[in-house]
């Protein structure tokens, strides 16, 4: 076990394309370490060249203190989990888990030994005179993961092993991936494009957008302190609101313009009041904010801080129950956003209701480069 | 004329295979009735059953030491063709598994000898084997009369045979081989496996299928070798050469012995037939558990083979 | 520990430079080595084609003698000018071309007709037909080629086109090839053209052709390599020069005397050049027609 590091890694196909580019990465030991992003970002392809699959077109790559870009896949000493689980379909579960071990020519005791121990703690002791092709996608996964965890790895690499299982047992793996590796203590590198398993699971989360990383930082930092708009985005689900908002100097109230209506956040405190009017008077700014922090009337009322609440009318598109709460549609200029409001919420569809945009909670985003404006002026 | 309309409505499907099926048992259900049926006559010259006498045409043929002759050089020559057919296809599928510059005239030239014509290939081997100006004894240095040497003959003709049935086989594998997924290879990289291990303990296992199915087609298809006999050796010297097929068509159209014939056809029919039924035994007890996919695709594959052979 | 720390950057620029130089000569390396692997057995597999090849263009006193001549040292056309001479070279090849496309243009079509029937239509014994067709893929056509020569005589067909074409009109690969093909097809095309009120011919014709395209490609290849190549049957049939195949015509040039090797040579160097050229031409409709059904399944 040992961690790793990427310096300037880049990825730069024949045809010119660059898939990953500069990514600078430390991965500590014992990590469990999450790239995340839309497909084609680049995050598989940089597992891949941390897997020695494909080239690194530039940079380097350290697995502790060995560069290793010109290592060969088998001399890097990793395992790796595969969107498709890569089985070998001709060989029993048994053979599956110990392949590994059988290559490197341990003696059979202990691979039957280490074969059992992993079997026992994913529970699959029972299958492993199966052929790998009589299993269920989930049994799968665990062959694919007993094959990974059998060794001593330097890392765990893991691209989209979930993806292929339907939502019950997807909810049930991560949980279990999780215990995994507080049990197994090793580094894991875990591609998904799914932010809800980067968020559980990560104790770092790396955000990649085009070949390029957006941010690295804790689930919790990504969440309330987004470095930029697609991150911001990104992260969260339903998705974070973003609204196209005027910054206006009117009778020493500092507000902004939305759908005409102005919202005032004069006595607005603190840094990001403070760029705002430094920086962005009379400009443009992009305004997000999450679906839990537009509030509905009756939370409104109750609250006893209302400063830099703004009530602003909208009407009700379409409304979604999803048991433990309530998801509400709304346009403002032809755009549509959402709040998170409480499961016995009694608005419906058509409602025209009052919705308080908490701007407090609210990000504020630079409208052309789209980077979180509290960190542009930093 | 609703009543003829309906009529015609019923009749429609058989109609389009009528074709098909007029075809079939002309040339193929009948005569091979027929063939059963006169194995058990002895024959005057114009193939006329004249005399039934049983079973005896089978139990001379069972008395008779050519025919055991036949049979011992036809499992010889099966044997070598088989092997020879086999490597070369696996090696050529090998060779262009991976692209690089030139694979397509490399795989083009691998599949070749199958659209060669097994009398224009004895024609050629015919001269390159030739003992006084072929090329093969110039390029070893040394004087064997090939073909008319009892020790060589066989192999010669086994060997042609293997060349001209490797263009098939080759395709077979390398559609084989593209249909093993390319993740395997790469897990089996980060597993810490070599080029050697990949090879015998991924590569051959997921090719099995194929193998077996290609290994029945090869049998079937090298039984029937007649061609290369024919121009190459004519069954000789002495009997060396005088595979079954060849010596169907020397007892039917040289010595007229059309009964005779006609029981040979139908043991060789019968050991092709038991030979497939065995292999796919065989294949099958071996793969109790592997109710796949796989499974039902050899077998819809295997058919197809023999048909194949037929031709 | 922070890796700075180990090496100098100095160093790593050096060691990185190395590495990558060394990765580059294996990489070299390795896919020179397929490519000379593949050259070798290239070599190998064509060796009888390229001597053939080669003979074909000596003159036949340059191969008499006892130095290893691989090529001609006086490249003639002599040899295909008397392989004309000799035989009716010309009449073989008319005779070949119109039995192999005869016999494909028949097999496409019957086989077609057959498999759209077992296919898309419902009838009585539909499966039993479908069993026994597959099932005489296991006939070995010397099980019926005594009776169907002697059937062929009785009807007085010796020596004749008919002969060397009707029996070969239909066959049950190409019904399965076909079959499954149109197994790729959803059934509903069939019901939604049978709604509009499409015939069965007409659908065929209008809908299916267009469609098979890649399967016919395959199948015509296939079966025109093979009628080229037949020889046990045109041999047993066939007796004058009117109508001899070229497999069979070939053998004419053979045997005359030793003289005539190089000619020989010339005459089976023409043959291959149409079913060759067939095939290359045809490989990529071939194999994807054949594997994409029997393969994948």
């Amino acid at each position: 076990m040992a961690g790793l590091t990427l310096r300037n890694i880049t990825k730069q196909y024949e045809n010119g394309f660059q898939a990953v580019s500069d990514f600078n990465l430390e991965i500590k030991d014992k990590e469990f370490i999450i790239f995340v992003g839309p497909s084609g970002c680049g995050k598989s392809t940089t597992l891949r060249m941390i897997a020695g699959l494909e080239e690194i077109s530039d940079g380097e790559l350290w697995i502790g203190s060995d560069l290793v870009n010109y290592r060969e896949s088998k001399d890097r000493d990793l395992s790796m989990v595969f969107q498709n689980y890569a089985l070998y379909p001709n060989m029993t579960v048994y053979d599956n888990i110990a392949f590994s071990l059988q290559v490197r020519k341990v003696p059979k005791k202990e691979i039957d030994k280490k074969v059992h121990e992993a079997a026992k703690i994913l529970e699959i002791e029972h299958l492993l005179d199966r052929k790998a092709t009589d299993l269920s996608g989930g049994q799968k996964q665990r062959v694919a993961i007993g094959n990974a965890i059998i060794r001593k790895p330097n890392a765990l690499l893991m691209d989209e092993p979930l993806s292929n299982l339907d939502a019950r047992l997807r909810a049930k793996m991560r949980v279990e991936l999780a215990q995994l590796h507080k049990r197994l203590q090793t580094t894991i590198i875990y591609v998904t494009h799914d932010q809800t398993e980067a968020m559980t699971l990560g104790d770092r989360i790396v955000v990649m957008n085009k070949g390029k990383i957006q941010q690295v930082d804790t689930p919790a930092m990504l969440y309330e302190h987004p470095d930029n708009q697609f991150v911001a985005g990104f992260i969260g689900s339903p998705a974070m609101n973003f609204l196209r908002a005027d910054v206006k100097h009117n009778e020493e109230i500092y507000s902004v313009t939305l759908e005409g209506k102005t919202v005032s956040f004069g006595k607005m405190s603190g840094y990001k009041a403070w760029i705002l009017k430094k920086k962005y008077m009379i400009r443009e700014v992009v305004m997000g904010i999450r679906p839990e922090h537009i509030y509905t009337e009756d939370v409104y009322e109750k609250m006893e801080e209302k400063e830099n609440l703004s009530l602003i009318p909208v009407t009700i598109e379409a409304k979604e129950l999803l048991g433990a709460e309530t998801i509400l549609y709304f346009r403002v200029e032809g755009e549509r956003y959402c709040s998170r409001a409480a499961a016995d919420c009694q608005i419906e569809a058509g409602d025209q209701v009052n919705l308080a945009f908490d701007l407090n909670q609210a990000h504020f985003f630079d409208s052309e480069s789209g980077i979180n404006i509290v960190h542009k002026y930093q | 004329m609703k009543k003829n309309q309906s009529v015609l409505k019923k009749m429609g499907p058989y109609i389009y295979l009528l074709p098909c099926l007029a075809v079939f048992a002309i040339f193929l259900f009948y005569p091979f009735a027929k063939t059963i049926y006169l194995s058990l006559f002895k024959t005057n010259k114009m193939g006329e059953a004249k005399l039934f006498v049983g079973f005896e045409n089978y139990a001379d043929l069972l008395a008779s030491k050519s025919f055991y002759n036949s049979l011992i050089v036809t499992v010889i020559f099966v044997l070598i063709v088989v092997a020879i057919s086999m490597t070369l296809g696996l090696l050529g599928a090998v060779l262009c598994n991976r692209t690089f510059p030139g694979i397509r005239f490399f795989s083009t030239a691998y599949a070749l000898p199958m659209a060669i014509a097994s009398a224009s290939a004895a024609m050629i081997f015919k001269i390159m084997l030739d003992p006084s100006v072929g090329i093969v004894n110039k390029l070893l240095g040394v004087d064997i009369n090939w073909v008319s040497d009892e020790r060589y003959a066989l192999i010669c003709v086994a060997v042609l045979t293997g060349w001209l049935n490797s263009g098939i086989n080759f395709l077979y594998f390398s559609a084989g081989l593209s249909n093993i997924d390319d993740s395997i290879y790469e897990r089996a990289s980060v597993d810490g496996a070599n080029a050697v291990q990949k090879f015998f303990r991924l590569t051959i296992p997921n090719l099995e299928p194929i193998i077996f199915y290609t290994l029945v087609v090869d049998i079937i298809q090298a039984f029937q070798s007649f061609g290369q006999v024919k121009i190459l050796t004519e069954g000789g010297p002495g009997e060396s050469t005088n595979l079954i097929v060849y010596s169907i068509y020397r007892d039917a159209f040289f010595n007229y012995r059309f009964g005779t014939a006609a029981a040979e056809s139908i043991v060789l029919f019968l050991i092709i037939m038991c030979l497939t039924l065995v292999m796919f035994k065989a294949e099958g007890k071996g793969k109790d558990i592997e109710k796949s996919a796989g499974k039902k695709r050899n077998k819809r594959i295997s058919k197809n083979a023999a048909g194949e052979g037929g031709r | 520990m922070s890796t700075q720390n180990v090496i100098s950057a100095e160093k790593l620029k050096e060691l990185q430079y190395r590495m990558d130089r060394e990765a580059k000569r294996k990489k070299k390396i390795k896919s020179g080595l397929l490519v000379f692997a593949n050259i070798v057995f290239a070599l190998l597999i064509l060796t009888p084609l390229l001597y053939a090849i080669s003979i074909a263009f000596m003159p036949s006193n340059e191969l008499f003698t006892l130095d290893l001549n691989i090529l001609p040292k006086e490249p003639t056309l002599q040899n295909f000018i008397l392989a004309f001479k000799r035989i009716p070279l010309i009449r073989f090849v008319v005779n070949s071309f119109l039995v192999a496309g005869l016999i494909t243009f028949g097999q496409i079509i019957s086989c077609s007709l057959a498999a759209f029937s077992l296919h898309f239509l419902d009838f009585k014994g539909k499966n039993v037909i479908f069993m026994l067709i597959m099932a005489t893929m296991m006939l070995p056509g010397e099980a019926t080629i005594i009776s169907n020569y002697l059937t062929i005589s009785s009807w007085g067909w010796l020596d004749s086109y008919q002969a060397l074409i009707v029996p070969y009109l239909t066959s049950a690969m190409g019904i399965f090839l076909f079959r499954q093909f149109f197994q790729s097809f959803p059934m509903s095309l069939y019901e939604s053209a049978k709604l509009d009120g499409c015939k069965n011919l007409r659908f065929i014709v209008s809908i299916l052709l267009p469609l098979m395209k890649s399967a016919m490609g395959a199948m015509a290849v296939y079966t025109f390599i093979n009628a080229w190549n037949m020889y046990m049957w045109p041999l047993l049939v066939t007796g004058s020069n009117t109508m001899r195949t070229v497999q069979i015509g070939i053998g004419m040039l053979d045997s005359v005397d030793s003289q005539s090797l190089t000619l020989m040579v010339a005459g089976v160097v023409m043959i291959i050049i149409p079913s060759i050229s067939i095939f290359i031409v045809g490989q990529k409709q071939l194999i994807k027609g054949m594997f994409s059904g029997a393969v994948k399944g």
